[in-house]
């Protein structure tokens, strides 16, 4: 017989005993080493995953922050040119309004200066040409100066035509106290006259203006070597001081640098 | 020349008879035994862990997946069994290389004990799964008349396990003993490997068998959920 049931029953028990020894001491521990170890690296992949996601959105977190101070440094960027920009033209303006000042107060002060200078120049050459004229003509003629001048005004009363004589006629005085004296007329001059020239100045007057004209005389420097005729709105005199005017203007175009010198002789007398 | 080693007695008392099959199995017992617990004293999670853990978590591992994919189940209530099977059959013929060895697997008391295990394995995972009564009705499934039929099935395939690897065993050990005395040189040689190869090849056959029974038992009721869902599918349309 090929089969002994004594050897089967044995081998039934023999590997009853085998499944109960290797079931505890190998598969079990095996099985539960596997699992731990898959477990374990379960675990760690979802932690490792954990940690990636974890990762991510602080990556996305810290992107958000750049692009925030990206921005926000953008903004300031464009806030601090604006501001530079505004400061540059409030500047600007502040300084084009004090060179415009200084330029101002500059050309004001030249301008004084020129003004005083020629004022100065004025008093000067007059005072010169004077002095020189007087001592040409009394060279010349042996006539004085003054008479000369009340010459030439007296011949340019006789050079009065009618209707100029009228309206000096109607004309009338107010005085300083306001009441109206009618055929008062002023004779001012720079110098002081002789009763001769005043005398002869009356006559003239009477002859050739008006004949119950009171004339007044007065004695005035700033006239400039001049004498003048004056009522209430009317004058006729002459003097240097016109052509000291000219003069001054033939200074102020060469200040102002024109080179076109006033000629003097363009001028006309004024009356 | 004797064909099975139940044939040679080391020790009689009072008609038990010690034969080498036995003892042979006592020693491939205490092997595996004395392995796994040696291997199995110091198991580590980590990493760097023994060669024998390894080697043993390779082959535990090997198990595991094969129950896995033909069962389609959670294969560890099934592993000690089934791996118990495996590594006893598997090392009974692996030493069979060794000279004066006589493989247990080689007697079909062992193979028909390892069949017997098998048949009443079959059933016990079975009713452990789905219940006494769906077991006992697989057996009149597809019909009543099928029962004697499913009832021989069940005997003829724990036969046909225990004598199939008897047959394959015995065989290769017949064959090494034959060609020994016809030509001692290299024919037992490379007879000794094939005898290696179709000891493992039948070693993970008995084991693959057993699985599919063994699975075919826990998936009846699967089947038949399956096998209802369809047939109601169908008379819906």
């Amino acid at each position: 017989m090929i089969v002994d049931l004594f050897t089967v029953i044995v081998q039934i028990v023999n590997f009853l005993i085998l499944l109960f020894l290797l079931k505890k001491f190998l598969f079990n521990r095996i099985i539960n080493i596997i699992d731990e170890r898959e477990n374990q690296i379960g675990k760690q992949f979802a932690e490792a995953e954990q940690k990636e996601k974890d990762a991510k959105l602080e990556l996305e977190k810290q992107r958000k922050g750049r692009e925030k101070l990206e921005r926000e440094w953008e903004d300031n960027l464009i806030k601090i040119k604006r501001e530079i920009e505004a400061e540059r033209g409030k500047m600007m303006e502040e300084a084009r309004v004090a060179v415009n000042e200084a330029q101002g107060e500059w050309e004001r002060a030249i301008r004084a200066q020129r003004d005083a200078f020629l004022k100065e120049l004025r008093k000067l050459s007059c005072q010169q040409v004077f002095l020189i004229s007087k001592k040409v003509l009394a060279d010349l003629a042996d006539n004085r100066l003054e008479d000369q001048l009340i010459n030439s005004f007296i011949a340019q009363l006789e050079g009065l035509d009618g209707r100029q004589r009228q309206e000096f006629k109607r004309d009338e005085f107010k005085g300083s106290g306001g009441q109206i004296r009618k055929n008062k007329v002023e004779i001012n001059t720079a110098f002081p006259l002789s009763e001769e020239a005043k005398d002869l100045l009356i006559r003239k007057v009477k002859q050739l203006v008006d004949r119950d004209a009171l004339p007044v005389f007065y004695v005035y420097p700033d006239l400039i070597c001049g004498i003048e005729l004056k009522t209430e709105s009317k004058k006729i005199a002459w003097s240097m001081e016109h052509y000291l005017d000219l003069l001054e203007m033939g200074f102020e175009d060469i200040f102002m640098g024109n080179k076109e010198i006033v000629n003097l002789k363009d001028k006309q007398d004024i009356t | 020349m004797k064909i099975t080693p139940d044939h040679i007695i080391y020790w009689q008392w009072e008609g038990f008879n010690l034969n080498a099959t036995i003892v042979f199995t006592w020693l491939v017992m205490l092997v595996l035994v004395l392995i796994s617990w040696l291997a199995t004293r110091n198991l580590v999670v980590k990493p760097k862990m023994s060669r024998w853990q390894v080697s043993l978590e390779v082959v535990i591992g090997f198990i595991r997946e094969q129950i896995r994919e033909i069962t389609q189940q959670n294969p560890d209530p099934f592993i000690p069994f089934l791996g118990s099977l495996f590594l006893f059959i598997s090392l009974s013929n692996l030493l069979d290389i060794i000279p004066g060895f006589r493989p247990p697997t080689g007697s079909l008391s062992t193979t028909a004990a390892l069949a017997i295990c098998v048949f009443f394995a079959i059933p016990i995972y079975g009713i452990s799964r789905i219940g006494v009564k769906k077991y006992l009705k697989q057996y009149l499934e597809p019909s009543v008349l099928m029962l004697p039929f499913n009832i021989i099935g069940e005997f003829s395939r724990t036969l046909a396990l225990a004598v199939r690897l008897f047959g394959n065993i015995m065989s290769g050990s017949l064959i090494a003993g034959i060609l020994l005395i016809i030509a001692p040189l290299f024919l037992p040689v490379i007879m000794q490997v094939f005898g290696l190869l179709i000891g493992q090849i039948q070693a993970y056959i008995f084991t693959i068998l057993a699985t599919v029974y063994i699975a075919s038992a826990a998936q009846a009721e699967n089947e038949l959920q399956m096998k209802k869902g369809k047939e109601g599918s169908e008379n819906n349309e």
